[in-house]
Order: C-alpha cells, then structure tokens, then sequence
C-alpha cells in the first residue's frame, strides 16, 4: 500500500512532464496555426473548434503560441540547470572533498551568491547584458550554482568517513577515482531531486523574467511573455491569460511532482 | 616459519592525533595518544594475532601500516624499506602487496556498485587486467572465496554479513597481496559465520602464502588463526609471545585477565576470572609508569614512576612488566 501512495505522484508528474516534451517537440515541426502571424480580423476570438484556446489581440492562436512557448522554458530550463548544476557540482565536490582552505573560500562565496536574491541576480544581468533569452539563462544559471554546490559537499563531507571510501584509498585510488566512481554515484539520488526542483523553479523565473520584459523578447513566444502582452485584456478575453497560466501552472506541478515521489522513494 | 624472511616490521611507530582548539588561530591543547611506540615484525605467511580492548590503538595501527594516516614518528619496513618515507608513485606499488579486511562488512563495499565492480576495481587501479581477462579473474576470485559467478551482477545489499566479508576478502586478494591486514574480520558476524570465515582466511592463506596481522579484540578467535599474539594496552604493546605460550604461561597480568575473560563450554570446569576494577584511562592522558597500574591487580610502587622495559620469558616471549625483572 505504500508503495502506490509513493508512485502515484511520479507517475502523474512523468505524464505532465512527458506531455510537455512531446507537444513542444512536434510545435518544432507543426503547430496548427504559425505563432507568430496576426490576423487582426480574428482578435480575441474565445475558445472554439477552430482556436482551441481562443486568439490573442493580435488574432494569433493561443494554443499554437503555448506549444511553441514551451521551446523558450524548457529551453532555458535545461541550460540554466544543467549549466549550473554543472559547476555546482565539480565546485562542491572540490569543496567537499579537499576541504580546508578551499572549502572555506568556495563556500564563503557560495554563502554570499546564495544570500543575494536571486531576482536582483537577474535583473542585475540584465543591466550588463541587456534583456535576453540568453541573459535569463545566465542569470537563472548563477543562481544554482550554489544550491547544488551545497548538496554535492554536504554529502561527500558524511560519504568521506565511510569504510567504503577508506577502502578505496587503501586500495591505492586516486583522488579523481574517488570522487568519480564513489562519491557522485553515491550522491545522485538528492541531485536527482534537486534537479526536479531546479527545473520547476526556472520555468517559473523564466516566466516572471519575461513577464517583467527583460527574459525571450518579442516576436518569439514565451509562457511570461503572453501573460505581460494580455495582462490588460484579462478581464474581457480571459482565455488570453488563463491558458499560458496553466501552462506553467502544470509544468512546475509536474516537476515538483516528480521531485516529491522520487524524493520519497530515494 | 622462524627461517622465513621478515615482510613487514614495525620500530616504534607513534601516532598521536592533535586535539586543537579555535577556528582561525588553532592552536595544540593535547594530543590522543592511540599509538605510543609499538614495535614487532611479521614473517612472509605468518599470522600475528594483535589483541585488546576497544581503543587501545589496534586499528590506528592498521590504519599507518596501509598509509591512510601519516604517522607522527617511527619506521615501517616493508619488504626492508621503510614506507613512511616513499613517493606516491613508489607507494602505490607498495599498496599491491598490502590489503586489508575491514570490521563492518556493510560499510566497506559502496552499494551503488556492482559485485563484480567492486573486485575490479583494484584490477583497473593498478592495470593488471582489462576486459574479458578481467572479468575471468573476478570469476576465479569470486570462486576462491566461495561465490558463484553470478554472484558478480548484484548489489552488495542483496548478500548476507558472511558473504559480504567473502566480497570484501575476494577484492583484497585481486592485487595478490603478501600482507593482509584483517582488522576485526569477524567480530561483526554471528558466531556460525565467524567459523566460516576464519577457516577461509586459513584456507587463503595456505593457498597464497599470505602474512596475516590479525586484529580482534579477544583471544579465543586469535587462538584458531594466529602463529604469535601480541597484547596491546592503551597504545603500547606489553606482551608479545608465540600463540602456546600465551595461552599456557600467560605473564602480563593484563593478557592474564583477557584469558580468563574467554568463555569455557564446560559447567564443571571452575576457575578464577579476573575482573579488571576501573575503566581504561584515557589516552590522552595515559598514567605515569606502567600505563596499565590504574587497573593492575599486582601493582608494586614502582609500576607507578617507572615505565616498564622488556623482558624475555621465553625465547620468542617477551613481557613488558616490573613483575620479571628478576628474571632478566
């Protein structure tokens, strides 16, 4: 019986998440209609056969512009995480495993970037770099770094006591192997679920940073973007915003899903 | 045995943990003396069995033998070269013929690998064998320690404690060692499996010739296994004799009450147990003299100033206690 109480959470999310691939992988290829034409004739048409999710203001289609926003937050999401979980990662276990001197100063910095809110990080970027798809990567990116950071050292501090660890040395492994072949391996289940729930929140970033117009610039459609252009419509055509809202909605309840059912089975 | 050549000797190793005080400025306030100037060799395809109570240094010892924690004085001679002083490069080599068992059969093999991984890996740490020649030999290991092959697929998590052990001792045999460090193989196990296991270690050793130094924290186990005992209290040694004469003329009034702490499966046997009073001083501050006078129950005055020297029983028995001086 526990055992289904722990499944039913991944696999609802694994369907959210696997539905979100999929629609954003065909909008590649096909969308029914192009995201980006206007028809102004057809402005603020509500949801019907023809336009499942209504047209915008400019008469665009709604739901092909959701399925190609999702390119812009998943987009974003993998490179940002993965980026930062990337660096996060070799500097927490630099951090974790030589200790000392380096421990002290990476995890002093690590403090400082993490006592920073992440917003002002953004918006800080965007004053260097401009507004940008690629400016909201980089931002959301900094900002991860130091949680992995913490995770990777927290456990390789408690993984270097272990006997398994002292055998490996014994044997006569080199520092490199024993961070590649026993530490990591032995830290992947919480980096797994840090990983979920990074994701979750750079998809919300990733909408608020272009909600606030410094994120993916327009034509390009984007989850954030369609809620900032329809904010001042959403009383008379509230299609415009509801579906974008539910969009991310979904997405961040299906990472965080996947993140809660791992987490409990891990 | 006696004409076989000395592997391993060990000349008044010391190791002495720092206890310091502050963040920044750290400074010394004492030190956990767990080694304080052990000494005794080890013949090629000898079993020394070393013996006493939880934190007299047993494992401290093991652990400077393997070069996991640097030594704060003394010398360690492999093969006639000391191997504190060695290079990296050098002590890897050295760490071929050196292996250890550890106590806790759970904790020792990382349980995101697989079997076979795991004694692979000295294999690929020391390149001697790569693909099919590698998986031949983790078979024959596997098969050496009593594990079937398709034993090697599966996690460390789906074998009991003994089998576990078997995993532990077929990846210390990989590199053919000349040493084994057991430290404590069995007393994590239940007594069926402690059998078991030591009867292997004796098979093993006949097999490959191997020098055991062989740590427990009683003597009945050490009796089955060892060549000579070596008694250890509080960072030193203080007897050190052949494995008869230890258990027929015990001397120190240490290794006298270890005796008499080992049960006898017979109710009509009577005899004296000597019940040590007090506890085990700290090592960080062992007493004057004879560390052992706290507790002794033969204590003269001199125990109390002077530290004991050795003195020989026997040829190849040696005690250190202020009760033979006369004998010497």
């Amino acid at each position: 019986m526990k055992r289904n109480r722990v499944r039913v959470p991944l696999v609802l999310g694994s369907v959210l998440i696997t539905l979100l691939f999929c629609t954003t992988a065909i909008s590649v290829l096909y969308t029914p209609y192009n995201p980006t034409v206007m028809v102004i004739a057809n402005r603020f048409s509500p949801p019907s056969a023809q336009h499942l999710f209504g047209t915008d203001q400019y008469g665009r289609d709604i739901f092909s512009r959701v399925m190609a926003g999702g390119r812009a937050s998943l987009a974003i999401g993998l490179i940002a995480v993965f980026s930062g979980m990337l660096f996060g990662v070799v500097l927490g276990s630099i951090a974790g495993y030589f200790g000392g001197r380096w421990d002290e100063i990476l995890m002093r910095i690590a403090d400082g970037l993490y006592s920073f809110p992440a917003f002002l990080l953004a918006l800080l970027a965007v004053t260097i770099w401009g507004p940008g798809q690629g400016t909201a990567m980089v931002a959301i990116a900094i900002a991860n770094v130091p949680i992995f950071m913490r995770i990777v050292r927290a456990n390789f501090l408690s993984l270097r006591q272990t006997t398994f660890i002292e055998a490996a040395r014994a044997m006569g492994a080199t520092d490199g192997r024993i961070i590649r072949k026993h530490l990591l391996p032995n830290t992947l289940p919480p980096l797994i679920v840090q990983i979920t729930v990074s994701f979750a929140a750079a998809i919300l970033a990733e909408a608020s940073l272009s909600y606030l117009g410094v994120g993916v610039q327009p034509p390009e459609p984007s989850w954030g973007r369609m809620l900032r252009e329809a904010q001042s419509f959403a009383t008379h055509a509230p299609w415009t915003v509801m579906f974008p809202g539910l969009a991310i909605a979904l997405t961040v309840l299906g990472f965080n899903l996947i993140g809660d059912g791992l987490q409990d089975s891990c | 045995m006696d004409t076989d050549p000395v592997l391993l000797e060990v000349r008044n190793l010391v190791k002495h943990f720092p206890i310091t005080r502050g963040m920044v400025f750290s400074q010394q306030i004492g030190a956990v003396m767990a080694v304080d100037g052990i000494s005794f060799t080890l013949r090629a395809g000898e079993t020394l069995g070393l013996v006493g109570e939880s934190g007299c240094g047993k494992s401290t010892t093991a652990r400077l033998i393997l070069g996991l924690i640097r030594a704060t004085a003394g010398q360690i001679l492999f093969a006639g070269r000391d191997i504190l002083t060695l290079s990296k490069a050098e002590m890897l080599k050295v760490r071929r013929d050196i292996q250890i068992i550890f106590q806790d059969p759970y904790a020792s093999l990382n349980p995101r690998m697989t079997v076979q991984d795991i004694i692979a890996e000295p294999l690929e740490i020391h390149q001697l064998a790569k693909g099919i020649q590698k998986e031949q030999r983790v078979r024959e290991l596997l098969d050496v320690v009593g594990l079937n092959s398709y034993h090697g697929r599966r996690y460390p998590r789906e074998f009991s404690g003994g089998q576990r052990q078997r995993i532990g001792i077929a990846r210390a045999l990989a590199v053919k060692p000349k040493l084994l460090v057991c430290d404590e193989p069995v007393s994590a196990l239940d007594v069926s499996i402690q059998a078991q296991v030591v009867n292997l270690l004796q098979d093993l050793q006949a097999e490959f010739g191997l020098a055991y130094l062989f740590i427990a924290h009683d003597l009945s186990v050490v009796k089955h296994i060892a060549n000579r005992v070596a008694v250890m209290y509080l960072g030193r040694i203080v007897e050190l004799s052949s494995k008869e004469d230890v258990y027929q003329n015990p001397s120190h009034p240490y290794t006298k009450a270890l005796l008499s702490a080992i049960p006898i499966p017979d109710p009509a046997h009577k005899r004296k147990r000597i019940v040590l009073k007090g506890d085990v001083p700290s090592p960080i501050h062992p007493p004057m003299g004879c560390r052992f006078h706290t507790r002794c129950p033969q204590l003269m005055d001199v125990c109390k100033t002077l530290d004991p020297k050795w003195h020989p029983i026997n040829p190849g028995h040696e005690v250190a206690c202020h009760l033979f001086v006369t004998n010497g």
